[in-house]
């Protein structure tokens, strides 16, 4: 078996733990505590609809647990870099299984919730309301089976941005030492708000226009006013070029991981 | 060539040179001993072997191909030592199963041997585990990776004495049944000194011996008697420190005696090597 084959075979191992510890977690929350409540306060009595109303609402749920966990498994980078290290494996293939492992996970996560989607709300009238993608960028085909396969096509790639959002800021951190981290942790908040707050009182007292970010940001989420509804092409673009300028970033930070001296 | 080479490594953390141009060449199916004080270098540089952190200068080659991220060549080593590179949450079993799946080549029954000879519960958690069976565990996954290249850095760290008798005597056989290179960096010489064939000892980030242990003990001697007596002997050779009590005195001298004569309240004796390494490593300091 090659090395990379070994490597992606125990993390395809570790994240199916994770994922399925992380939907355990979920259906407690939104399924079974939900329903013990109603038990104590209404009975049993329309139990079942109850309970398939909870089931029914998890797909949101799950759709955001799935964005939390692909973010979550890609920024966990230093002590898996260590465990690797120890066990002779380059840092190359580390990072290569590690965007294999997560783009297959992806790739599952999504073929799951638009199958799940389909089955559920196929046949509707509400069918384009409840599915944000289509509310957004639904009418840009014109054909349905082209907005359904770009639907899938979007939300793989913005799964991968996700991840690989993940995978960025995971390698930045690891190469950090843990006092600059805990340095980090706080000033950029900080800095944040403090950046805000300029550009707050910059708009406010006109001394910057909003206009010129304006017109960028439509731009990002394909709004165009003259077709009356979005293009889901330019958002894709800018996705597509952030994959892969993360993704070289998260790489070459990668090949930089060393272990750090008493930590 | 067949073996590591060690080609003019350089470490340095921020002005502090650890590592100074070090040069050798690790031979397949040896014992090596890499001795050296406090804050010599050692585990830098068996990290650096490991391409566990990077060297400033120089490269690592492994039968002539250079390690750095190559998997092939960094799965034929293993380096154990006194930091935890495990999952904290990972039992000790799933650990043994790890390592079997990454390094392709794991004896999983003399694992688990070991693991019951050492008394070492193969169903705790790694982070429940004292520093001793830490160590333990780590050494038997040492032993029983496959691979050619084994490093062992402060391998009896929180041992007790029994544990430690059985670890060096696992060693041996293990050796035995399976030749290759293991490279032993530790602080207990005299335990160790009879299992090396070779010395590697460095002192304030460079090399100052890369010799066989025979060789370096056949010219490695103690010189005592009488403090006049014994000076004049020693007079133009090799000095490397001395010992003083009251009006007797032991020199130690390192390199070829002459057929000088021996004066009658003087003896010589063979050094050991922990004797040898002190007086090598004390920076010509004499206890006088």
């Amino acid at each position: 078996m090659s090395k990379l084959s070994s490597v992606l075979k125990y993390d395809l191992k570790r994240y199916l733990r994770f994922i399925g510890m992380a939907y355990l977690w979920m259906i407690g929350i939104v399924v079974v505590l939900p329903t013990i409540v109603q038990i104590i306060s209404n009975g049993t009595n329309n139990l079942g609809g109850f309970i398939q109303n909870l089931f029914s609402s998890t797909l949101v749920s799950a759709i955001f647990v799935n964005f939390v966990l692909l973010f979550c498994l890609g920024s966990l980078t230093y002590e898996r870099f260590e465990f690797f290290i120890q066990n002779g494996i380059s840092r190359r293939t580390a990072w290569a299984s590690k965007w294999i492992g997560l783009t297959l996970m992806a790739l599952v996560a999504n073929i799951y919730n638009q199958v799940f989607s389909m089955v559920t709300i196929w046949g509707t009238t509400k069918f384009d309301d409840s599915v944000p993608y289509l509310e957004t960028y639904g009418k840009f085909f014109g054909e349905r089976w082209m907005d359904l396969t770009m639907m899938f096509v979007f939300t793989m790639i913005f799964t991968m941005c996700v991840f690989v959002m993940g995978m960025f800021l995971g390698s930045i951190f690891a190469l950090l030492a843990r006092s600059t981290r805990r340095i980090v942790y706080v000033a950029i908040p900080l800095i944040g708000v403090i950046v805000i707050t300029i550009f707050g009182k910059l708009i406010s007292s006109h001394v910057i226009s909003t206009e010129g970010i304006d017109i960028f940001l439509k731009w990002c989420v394909g709004y165009n006013s003259s077709l009356g509804y979005f293009n889901p092409l330019p958002p894709l673009g800018i996705m597509l070029a952030w994959i892969i300028i993360g993704s070289l970033i998260s790489r070459y930070l990668n090949l930089k991981l060393k272990i750090k001296r008493g930590e | 060539m067949k073996g590591i080479e060690v080609k003019q490594i350089t470490k340095r953390y921020g002005k502090k040179v650890i590592l100074n141009g070090i040069g050798f060449e690790l031979e397949p199916n040896k014992i090596y001993g890499l001795l050296g004080r406090n804050g010599a270098g050692k585990s830098t540089l068996l990290n650096i072997m490991t391409d566990r952190v990077s060297a400033d200068d120089g490269e690592i080659r492994l039968d002539g191909v250079d390690i750095q991220d190559n998997d092939q060549q960094l799965g034929n080593m293993y380096l154990m030592s006194e930091v935890d590179l495990y999952p904290k949450a990972a039992k000790v079993s799933q650990i043994f199963k790890w390592t079997a799946q990454l390094y392709n080549g794991f004896d999983m029954e003399l694992a688990m041997k070991l693991a019951q000879k050492f008394d070492l519960d193969v169903k705790a958690q790694f982070s429940k585990l004292s520093t001793g069976y830490r160590t333990i565990m780590k050494l038997i996954i040492a032993l029983s990776v496959q691979v050619e290249f084994i490093f062992l850095d402060e391998p009896v760290l929180g041992l007790d004495a029994n544990h430690r008798d059985l670890f060096y005597k696992e060693l041996v056989q293990s050796y035995s049944d399976n030749p290759r290179t293991f490279v032993i960096s530790t602080h207990l010489i005299e335990e160790v000194a009879q299992l090396i064939e070779h010395v590697l000892v460095i002192d304030q980030g460079r090399l100052i011996i890369d010799d066989e242990t025979e060789d370096i003990l056949k010219n490695a001697y103690m010189i005592s008697g009488a403090e006049e007596e014994v000076d004049q002997y020693v007079d133009g050779l090799n000095v490397i420190g001395s010992d003083k009590l009251a009006s007797l005195k032991a020199s130690y001298v390192f390199g070829e005696l002459d057929n000088r004569v021996i004066p009658d309240r003087v003896s010589i004796d063979k050094m050991d090597l922990q004797t040898l390494f002190i007086n090598l490593t004390n920076g010509g300091q004499n206890n006088e």
